[in-house]
């Protein structure tokens, strides 16, 4: 794990019809490192990380991602076409995977490369494949998604976000829809990504990939950050009330 | 009394077999260019701009608001008034054009809707611009269930464009009418006529069940049945 910096967020803030669902969150993440977070539900963990990719607008606060603010020009708030060059470097997966339904496996995982950086169908089709091969579905490129598993679709969802090559994986409670015989065929390739360096936030209630894949695991509740420390520091000696709470409810 | 031999001439008449390619092509053509016209309406209705919003709202309520057929005549006999000259086909393409652009536009709304949030929300991840999220993933997602709608409006246009031949355009059911003329054989002549409409809704059908299969892709493509029908809705009351 290098020093250099991937994620930076300082005291982000974000309020829905007068709740404040995100009361000023910090978090740096450097290259390499795996994060995973926690939290209640309602307590602002997605939504904090969709602030990442300006899915989510802050209020206030900033985000840089490889020392590029977020959102923001030299000139105030970017255009949407603006953040969608920014957005390059980050890639997502969702809790409902989001696959184009109207696409094959092959050309979702190719959709990026063809459609934001211009490469051509035939070679980005290539390195789809490639991509597909390495998340365990050599045999299923010409599969659309209703004709696949949710696992299987995950796991293309995850070939297509690293089809852009992005700097940083942002994962949104990716296991929560499957059912639990496909879950772990998901973590292993999160595993597999992790030993390969990638940069990874997870906001997910696995705490098997916690102990296994983690570097660091930060607790958010209410809005805030409560707790950021290591795996086993968190699960064996949480400093706070509200960590232990939460942790009493769901071990 | 029915006469065979004057039913049979109408129908092979070159008169109304004019009148029937000039109904076709009215009726393409009107809907080639009222579809990315209601397109346009469409996203201008679901604008950040206001303005817009009330101009492109406007113009739908105005124009489902008001019969086709007084919109034709005001455009061709009326307009003049004002110094506007069209020429028949034009005052009846536009005519047709304006309307069917302000039905089209809630069908595309709708279809647009219909796409899940998660769909764009992936593609921006991507990072794809707007107007990419909007080509590659939204709209291609939304022809699917724009097609059946579509494909009835393809079908009542057929039938609309005997309005034009109030403004002299020589379709089908006006060239019938003159044809009708030379011998007062009114039901054989209109019978044949309807006979025509009937070839080209039905030949319509077929291109409609052909365009559904192909906008299908990925999704379950086997035509609506009964008994599919009633499998979905028990599917419903179960869960």
């Amino acid at each position: 794990m290098s020093t250099e910096t991937v994620v930076e967020a300082r005291q982000v803030r974000k309020s829905y019809g007068g709740v404040e669902v995100l009361k000023g969150i910090d978090l740096t993440v450097r290259r390499g490192e795996v994060v995973l977070v926690l939290g209640p539900s309602g307590g602002g963990k997605s939504t904090f990380l969709r602030t990442l990719n300006h899915l989510e607008t802050p209020d206030s606060g900033t985000v840089s991602i490889c020392g590029e603010r977020i959102g923001y020009g030299e000139r105030g708030a970017l255009r949407e076409r603006r953040i969608a060059v920014q957005r390059r470097r980050t890639g997502m997966v969702f809790q409902q995977f989001n696959l184009f339904p109207n696409m094959t496996a092959l050309d979702n995982v190719a959709s990026g490369p063809v459609h934001v950086n211009g490469v051509s169908k035939s070679e980005a089709r290539i390195a789809a494949s490639e991509l597909l091969a390495m998340v365990g579905l050599a045999d299923k490129t010409g599969s659309y998604p209703a004709q696949l598993s949710g696992g299987q679709q995950q796991r293309v969802a995850i070939a297509r976000a690293l089809a852009m090559r992005p700097e940083l994986l942002l994962f949104d409670e990716p296991t929560s829809a499957l059912d639990p015989e496909m879950v772990g065929e998901v973590l292993d390739v999160m595993v597999r990504l992790r030993e390969e360096g990638m940069t990874m936030i997870v906001v997910s209630h696995e705490m098997g990939f916690a102990r296994a894949a983690a570097d660091r695991v930060v607790f958010i509740a209410d809005g805030t950050v409560v707790e950021d420390k290591s795996p086993d520091l968190f699960f064996s000696a949480p400093e706070h009330a509200r960590t232990r709470q939460f942790l009493d409810r769901i071990l | 009394m029915w006469s065979w031999d004057a039913f049979f001439s109408f129908l092979t008449n070159p008169q109304l077999i004019q009148g029937a390619w000039t109904t076709i092509w009215l009726t393409t053509v009107s809907m080639a260019l009222a579809l990315p016209l209601a397109v346009l309406v469409a996203l201008g209705r679901a604008s950040r701009f206001r303005p817009v919003r009330l101009v492109t709202g406007f113009y739908v309520w105005l124009m489902r608001g008001t019969p086709l057929l007084v919109q034709l005549v005001i455009i061709y006999t009326g307009l003049p008034q004002l110094g506007l000259r069209l020429g028949v086909i034009s005052a009846a393409l536009t005519g047709l054009v304006l309307n069917e652009a302000a039905y089209l536009s809630e069908i595309v709304r709708a279809g647009v809707m219909s796409v899940p949030r998660g769909q764009s929300e992936a593609a921006r991840a991507l990072g794809m611009p707007p107007w990419k999220v909007f080509r590659v993933v939204i709209m291609p997602q939304a022809l699917r269930v724009m097609v059946p709608p579509l494909g009835n409006s393809f079908n009542g246009l057929l039938k609309t464009t005997t309005l034009v031949s109030v403004i002299s355009v020589e379709e089908l059911l006006r060239r019938t009418q003159f044809a009708v003329q030379t011998n007062f054989r009114v039901l054989e002549g209109l019978t044949a006529a309807a006979l025509y409409y009937l070839a080209m809704t039905t030949l319509w059908g077929l291109v409609q069940r052909w365009l559904e299969a192909r906008v299908g892709r990925g999704h379950d493509n086997r035509p609506t049945t009964g008994r599919r029908m009633k499998s979905a809705v028990l599917e419903l009351e179960t869960r």
